[in-house]
């Protein structure tokens, strides 16, 4: 393994929206990040492609939310809907480019949700999203975009859960799997020198090395930080952490210390904003 | 009748006399304290003031200037100053019902000190409250509350979704509800996919969605259920945490406060607001209509509008008030006097709270003593009406006219209403005063005191001491140079003149006051240091001089000949008369030519002046008397077949007052008997039926008119004007006049009759009648009615001899009945 870091650009940062509290966080975290980065914010609305099929089917039942009365909802209904919901999702993302003075662009694609983001995602250095989305699913578990996308490999992943600043005290986990360089090059820089609060968390057999390895990518971004060593396994102590300094998680994916199975349970534990890098 | 003499000078102008009173200056003068010459007045406002029944309210009136409103307002004060302060009076909020504010009534300063406690406790409250609904133990409550809903609700439809996933289904969001479908290998069966499963299949399928329909519904309508259960566990929360935070503040108010028992009750209604409010208090749970109004930029960002409610609004404040007090309003409105609530303007809107409420003089006289301007309070709209109605209701309800004219019914406030308590004391003239008692049944209810102010005082030697003494206190309190002995002398003389009367002094002190700032002026330019009688002088001429261009005008006229009269040689039926003009406080007289012609007629005197309605009731009065004195002295038992026409000549405006009917008679009577009237005099005077000669008003300025005339064409002796006898102890004529007189160039002749007035007029001798009713021949009275007599016969001829009537004619024999029956 090389000691020197990957170094990483972010130029464009995509957001999937859907009109979620969830996915507006993830949006407002995304205009920072483009901010700090001075990148291209992406929106991205994907008209689910589920919801029209269903619409057409003859055993479509519409349960109305608000007042739990059943209609019969035709396609043209829905896809009036979804514009709508475009719509406002799209003059939310102006809204926070011109308040943090970036470019945007938006997009409106139409299909599998999970496969458009996923195919988005392609084109972009990286992508915001939030962590539960419109999912009927359990409140703590990933939801389906977020794990395809932890699962296919994208590049950095910032998972948000709610309305909350992106911003310093930040914890790094490096295991000296190629990702974690990645990640704490993108830490380091976001972070920028004036950092106040930078926790690098090494995790692995060879702690030593791993210091030593973590340091030298600080000392190139120009970052002072505290080195601790978790050991070989994850366990309880970094959720402890996160939580105790309220800070933001920035996590290697696919590294030899952290498994799928890891990372789901971490991010079962805690609620801060998460960067996935791979 | 012996023919009256000439007056003489003495009996022209009074002079001051001091006798025995010693002093070089005003300095030498005791200063005359308390009102001189009103004890009706004073023993009126005592009683008023003294008598604590309802309706014994005063209403001081008297001439203007007399010193009503100081001498009451004086009067007042000392009174007021031994009395009890009133409390002060706070409008707070009502937190049951904002539109009716609440009413504290507190000890005199406490007030201000509740206004200053409340604004530190809403600081205090409001960080107290931040602090503890930022704190991290109360989010970390806070959030898990919200938490637990929202997981409830997921967990809800994640346990249906699982359900329905086992069954072969998706539950789907959609935008505007959810949906239950079909998959297979963890994909959404499209329709055409649908339709190539077995007919059994699809049957199953749509049987289960339809249960799962009905089961999400049924989820669905709990949401609400369990959306209450979480506000009120957040409010429970707010609760708690609000009352932790400011318990301790409120406590230290009602300690501060201890034995008020009206700001205890205020007090536990801030508190029940406050936590009922709290998060509104610190903006973390704005209204729609309060995040809308900062939006838009019409919010107040340091003065939140939740946080008004807590405000106190001391109405009126009496902590620095002594005794009780004197309140004065000069302006005196109906908002102005009953108090208003003022509106600002929000978003174009215009809105109101109980801060806004402001208070009439009413609320800041209550438990005292207001003045008020009568005229000025009739004419300003609904103003006395307002008063009235407080006066009788005892109370002082603050509405808009609008509302109290029910002409409006848009929202306001309708604050507790203040009680009335004290006198009010109304200020005004005699017609006001006596116009509201016979117009207002209430006024009469309401003001029950009636203070009549004098406008003139006796001129005796101890009055004469008094007002040099009052004198002597106007220059002190106003700073002027001291006035000498003679100055003083000048002022009382001159204050006599002013009411035209040389038995009384005026008391109309403005009017004083005015002259001695003035001769104080003249004083200053003169480089003296005392007012002698000279500057006093030039302030009285001065004071002439700038309002007497008209008189000058009508002067110069005279002397120009375009306004004909004649002061010399004599004529028939033409005499001079006098008449005044009154232009605003300045009188003067002016002579005017009288006529009269005679012809045969049916007894009519005709009053050319009352045909073109040129003159006034009193005037056409006097000219009818001079038809009853003619009937009745001569000839009365033939007709009076005279017709006299009169005239001022080159009058164009009106004529009123019967002081020319003497005037009008003696040409008359010169008409009638073809005697001509010295143009050398001048006449005033009235005339009664019996020929009597009756006072009049303006004798001086008439007799200077007459004067200025012939002075501008050389006085000679002869000249001279006639006036009633009873006006003499009106006179205080001019300096130029006397003086005249004095030397004989001019003669002033007091007349009680019409016959010592036509002989003085004729030179003739007016007549008496003899034994036999007969007057002497060749005076005037002979003449007149001789020439009646005549013209009575004229008449007579002209009417022919009469014709016999019906009654005299010779009677018809009756017609003969027939006797029925012998």
């Amino acid at each position: 393994m090389t000691a020197t870091p990957a170094t990483r650009t972010i130029r464009r940062v995509l957001v999937a929206l859907d009109t979620s509290p969830s996915s507006m966080a993830a949006a407002r975290a995304a205009a920072r990040l483009a901010s700090r980065f001075e990148a291209e914010l992406v929106g991205l609305f994907v008209e689910d492609l589920d919801l029209l099929h269903l619409t057409n089917s003859p055993m479509a039942r519409h349960v109305d939310l608000l007042t739990a009365s059943s209609e019969t909802v035709e396609s043209l209904d829905v896809e009036r809907q979804l514009r709508a919901q475009a719509g406002r999702a799209r003059r939310a993302l102006a809204q926070l480019a011109d308040r943090s003075e970036v470019a945007w662009s938006f997009q409106v694609a139409r299909g599998n949700v999970a496969a458009e983001v996923l195919a988005a995602a392609t084109e972009n250095d990286l992508v915001s999203l939030g962590r539960f989305g419109l999912s009927l699913r359990h409140r703590r578990r990933l939801g389906k975009i977020a794990r395809a996308l932890l699962a296919e490999g994208n590049r950095c992943t910032l998972l948000i859960e709610r309305m909350e600043e992106v911003r310093p005290p930040v914890v790094a986990v490096f295991d000296g799997s190629e990702a974690s360089r990645s990640a704490l090059v993108l830490a380091t820089e976001f972070a920028g020198p004036k950092l106040g609060a930078f926790l690098v968390l090494t995790l692995g057999e060879n702690s030593d090395q791993l210091r030593r390895e973590a340091a030298e990518i600080l000392e190139e971004g120009d970052v002072t930080a505290e080195l601790i060593d978790l050991g070989p396994a994850l366990d309880s102590k970094v959720v402890n952490l996160v939580r105790r300094r309220r800070a933001g998680l920035v996590l290697p994916v696919g590294g030899p210390a952290l498994g799928e199975e890891e990372i789901q349970g971490l991010l079962n534990q805690i609620d801060c904003p998460v960067l996935a890098v791979s | 009748m012996a023919a009256p003499k000439p007056l003489t000078p003495d009996q022209l102008y009074r002079k001051c006399d001091f006798g025995k009173l010693v002093f070089e200056t005003t300095h030498d003068l005791e200063p005359l304290e308390g009102l001189l010459g009103q004890p009706r007045a004073v023993a009126a406002v005592e009683f008023g003031i003294g008598i604590e029944r309802d309706g014994y309210n005063i209403f001081a009136f008297g001439p203007p200037g007399t010193g009503k409103h100081t001498a009451v307002q004086q009067y007042l004060e000392r009174k007021a100053a031994g009395d009890e302060t009133p409390g002060d009076l706070c409008y707070v909020n009502n937190f049951e019902e904002q539109h009716r504010p609440k009413l504290l009534q507190l000890p005199t300063g406490r007030g201000g000190e509740l206004r200053r406690a409340m604004e530190r406790l809403v600081d205090e409250l409001t960080t107290g409250l931040q602090s503890a609904l930022d704190s991290e133990e109360y989010q970390t409550q806070r959030q898990v509350l919200e938490e637990q809903f929202n997981e409830r609700q997921a967990k809800a439809l994640a346990e249906l979704g699982d359900e329905a996933g086992k069954q072969g289904l998706a539950l789907l969001r959609t935008p505007a509800g959810m949906a239950f479908a079909p998959v297979q290998d963890d994909e959404i069966l499209s329709p055409e996919e649908f339709s190539k499963l077995p007919e059994e299949d699809r049957e199953q399928l749509e049987k289960d969605i339809d249960s799962f329909k009905e089961k999400l519904q049924k989820v669905l309508r709990q949401f609400p259920r369990w959306q209450r259960e979480a506000r009120e566990r957040l409010r429970k929360l707010n609760l708690e945490v609000s009352r932790f935070a400011i318990q301790p503040l409120i406590d230290e108010l009602r300690e501060q406060f201890t034995g008020l028992d009206d700001v205890q009750i205020y007090l536990d209604a801030v508190e029940d607001d406050v936590l009922e409010n709290a998060g509104r208090l610190v903006g973390q749970d704005k209204s729609p209509a309060q995040a809308l109004m900062q939006a838009l930029g019409g919010g107040e960002e340091t003065d939140q509008p939740s946080l008004r409610r807590y405000r106190v609004n001391v109405l009126v404040d009496h902590h620095d008030t002594e005794g009780a007090p004197v309140v004065y309003e000069d302006n005196p409105t109906y908002q102005n006097l009953v108090g208003r609530v003022e509106h600002i303007s929000q978003m174009g809107a215009l809105v109101t709270d109980f801060n806004l409420i402001k208070a009439g003089a009413l609320h800041r006289a209550t438990g005292g003593y207001l003045l008020v301007d009568a005229l000025k309070l009739l004419g300003l709209p609904y103003a006395y009406e307002g008063l009235k109605r407080a006066m009788q209701s005892k109370q002082i309800k603050i509405e808009s006219i609008g509302e109290a004219l029910s002409l409006t019914s848009t929202y306001s406030l309708e604050p507790e209403p203040v009680d009335l308590e004290g006198k009010i004391v109304l200020l005004g003239d005699s017609t006001v005063y006596y116009l509201l008692s016979a117009y207002d049944p209430e006024f009469s209810e309401l003001f029950k005191v009636a203070a009549d102010f004098a406008g003139q005082l006796e001129w005796s030697p101890e009055n004469q001491a008094l007002y040099a003494r009052l004198i002597a206190k106007l220059v002190r309190e106003d700073e002027l140079r001291p006035l000498d002995r003679e100055a003083v002398a000048r002022v009382i003389e001159h204050s006599a003149r002013m009411l035209e009367d040389s038995e009384k002094i005026s008391l109309l002190m403005s009017r004083i006051f005015d002259l001695l700032r003035e001769a104080d002026y003249w004083a200053g330019q003169a480089e003296r240091d005392v007012v002698t009688t000279e500057d006093v002088q030039k302030a009285i001429d001065a004071g002439i001089f700038r309002l007497d261009r008209y008189r000058e005008r009508i002067q110069e006229e005279i002397d120009r000949g375009t306004l004909l009269l004649d002061t010399s040689g004599a004529k028939v039926g033409q005499v001079n008369g006098l008449s005044v003009y009154q232009l605003g406080d300045f009188a003067f007289g002016r002579p005017s030519r009288i006529t009269a012609r005679v012809r045969l007629g049916k007894g009519e005197v005709l009053d050319i002046e009352r045909e073109v309605e040129l003159s006034g009731p009193i005037h056409s009065k006097g000219v009818l008397i001079l038809g009853g004195f003619l009937g009745a002295r001569y000839a009365p038992e033939v007709p009076l077949s005279l017709s006299a026409s009169l005239v001022f000549e080159q009058s164009y405006g009106g004529v009123d007052g019967d002081s020319a009917s003497s005037a009008e008679l003696y040409a008359l009577l010169s008409a009638i008997a073809e005697v001509p009237i010295k143009q050398t005099f001048a006449v005033t005077g009235s005339v009664n039926q019996r020929g009597e000669v009756q006072a009049i008003g303006g004798a001086n300025e008439k007799i200077e008119g007459f004067f200025d005339v012939c002075t501008a064409r050389g006085l000679d002796g002869e000249q001279g004007v006639l006036i009633p006898a009873a006006n003499v102890k009106h006179l205080m004529l001019r300096e130029d006049v006397v003086e005249a007189v004095a030397q004989g160039k001019f003669n002033i002749y007091a007349v009680e009759t019409v016959d010592q007035g036509i002989e003085i007029l004729t030179g003739k001798s007016a007549g008496e009648r003899d034994g036999d009713g007969e007057y002497p021949e060749d005076s005037i009275n002979r003449l007149v009615e001789d020439r009646l007599i005549d013209l009575a016969e004229t008449a007579q001829e002209f009417s022919g001899p009469p014709e016999k009537d019906e009654e005299e004619e010779e009677p018809k024999p009756k017609p003969e009945t027939k006797k029925e029956g012998s």
